[in-house]
């Protein structure tokens, strides 16, 4: 029996863009405290109309301590600073990290940090290097490693880029690799 | 993998977001801090609501204990209650989707289950005893209405990608020929969090 592959297409859809479930969640806890907090007060004020007397006095601003305008106008600021920001976690893809394929059995999702890994490791070990001497940089369609050599020892950037290379041909993942060798090298 | 909506996840920010602009907007008009030239669009503004409040003010309700009450509180205690519901229902309905049962086979002679434990044993646990692997846990969820097994397998520093591959691959047929069918897996390689950074770099046996 084979697979239904829309299973895997709709889940690594799903599973590259972020849900955004965590923001809107907390929107809506805070905003079903808002409402139930404002429902309290609405049928407090129809039971006892004083209250809502010293609602609209306070509201008024009349007895206020503080400048008026100037809370209106930071409230403001605030409120649309917020609002941006929803608006944006709204309409922005939200894509992460994450590379997937699909192989005849499996559906395949890495995160980009495993690939860079798995490369500093290899380029490390083909050149000799000290593992934290090798940065790599993994993103959607290329990867960038950054190498400070060993003083002293020349170092070929197309051997490292070709280490690099393979080693995500062979993870299934192919895409193309930008090598920067620093200038200075460091003793081990 | 949940069966959460996420459409409807990005509709509310996106409302939400738009009410607090226009919140934000009034109160920025109504601050009296703006230059002249935001005169008019404050008056304009100012106009539109006072017909809205007008309108709302327009019609009573007489409530039985001889209390009356305008149309504004009537709709907006309405709106609230709607509001509050909608927003339980949403709160309520995230996440889920995952099942207990990996497989259900329909005989003449009675069903079949299989409990997703068994795919934790069968396939997780045998990953973990890999020198790749530093944890491994599986998952099942609904996708398309059948089920579908999510493997998370965290490396090990040093590990070799196309080496794990190959295992899961193979553990993973494994399993399909016990259970006689396959079903959709999906392998997420998952990077270290920031607590794995201290641990070593191979594992000892």
């Amino acid at each position: 029996m084979s697979i239904d592959s829309n299973v895997y297409t709709r889940v690594l859809r799903r599973e590259s863009h972020d849900s955004r479930t965590a923001p809107a969640v907390v929107v809506a806890s805070l905003l079903v405290i808002l409402c139930g907090g404002l429902l309290v007060l609405g049928i407090w004020m129809i039971i006892d109309e004083r209250v809502g007397d010293t609602l609209a006095e306070f509201l008024s601003g009349r007895r206020a301590a503080f400048d008026v305008g100037s809370v209106a106008l930071g409230a403001g600021t605030i409120l649309l600073v917020l609002a941006i920001l929803l608006i944006w976690l709204a309409l922005a893809p939200g894509r992460r990290d994450r590379r997937s394929r699909t192989t005849e059995r499996l559906a395949i999702l890495v995160d980009n940090g495993v690939l860079a890994d798995t490369v500093a490791d290899r380029v490390a070990e083909a050149e000799g290097l000290d593992r934290g001497n090798v940065s790599v940089v993994v993103g959607r369609t290329q990867a960038s490693v950054h190498v400070t050599p060993t003083s002293g020892v020349a170092l070929n950037p197309e051997s490292v880029r070709e280490v690099a290379q393979d080693t995500l041909v062979a993870a299934g993942f192919p895409s193309t690799v930008r090598v920067r060798i620093a200038e200075r090298g460091v003793v081990s | 993998m949940n069966a959460t909506n996420r459409i409807v996840n990005r509709a509310l920010l996106l409302v939400t977001g738009l009410a607090l602009a226009m919140v934000g907007v009034f109160l920025v008009l109504a601050s009296g801090k703006l230059p002249r030239w935001a005169d008019g669009l404050r008056d304009t503004v100012a106009g539109w609501l006072g017909t809205l409040g007008d309108w709302l003010g327009s019609f009573w309700f007489e409530l039985p204990g001889g209390v009356a009450l305008s149309g504004a509180a009537v709709l907006l205690i309405a709106k609230l209650v709607i509001l509050l519901v909608l927003l339980i229902i949403f709160l309520s309905t995230r996440g889920g989707g995952k099942t207990a049962t990996v497989l259900r086979i329909e005989g003449g002679q009675g069903d079949t289950e299989l409990d997703a434990n068994l795919v934790e044993n069968l396939i997780a646990a045998r990953l973990r005893e890999s020198t790749d692997v530093l944890s491994a846990g599986t998952g099942v969820y609904r996708v398309r209405r059948a089920p579908a097994i999510r493997l998370s397998i965290t490396l090990r520093r040093g590990a070799r990608v196309p080496r794990v591959l190959d295992e899961v691959e193979r553990a993973v047929r494994d399993w399909d020929a016990l259970a006689g069918t396959t079903i959709p897996v999906i392998l997420h390689l998952q990077g270290r969090g920031w607590l794995d950074r201290w641990r070593s770099a191979t594992r000892v046996r």
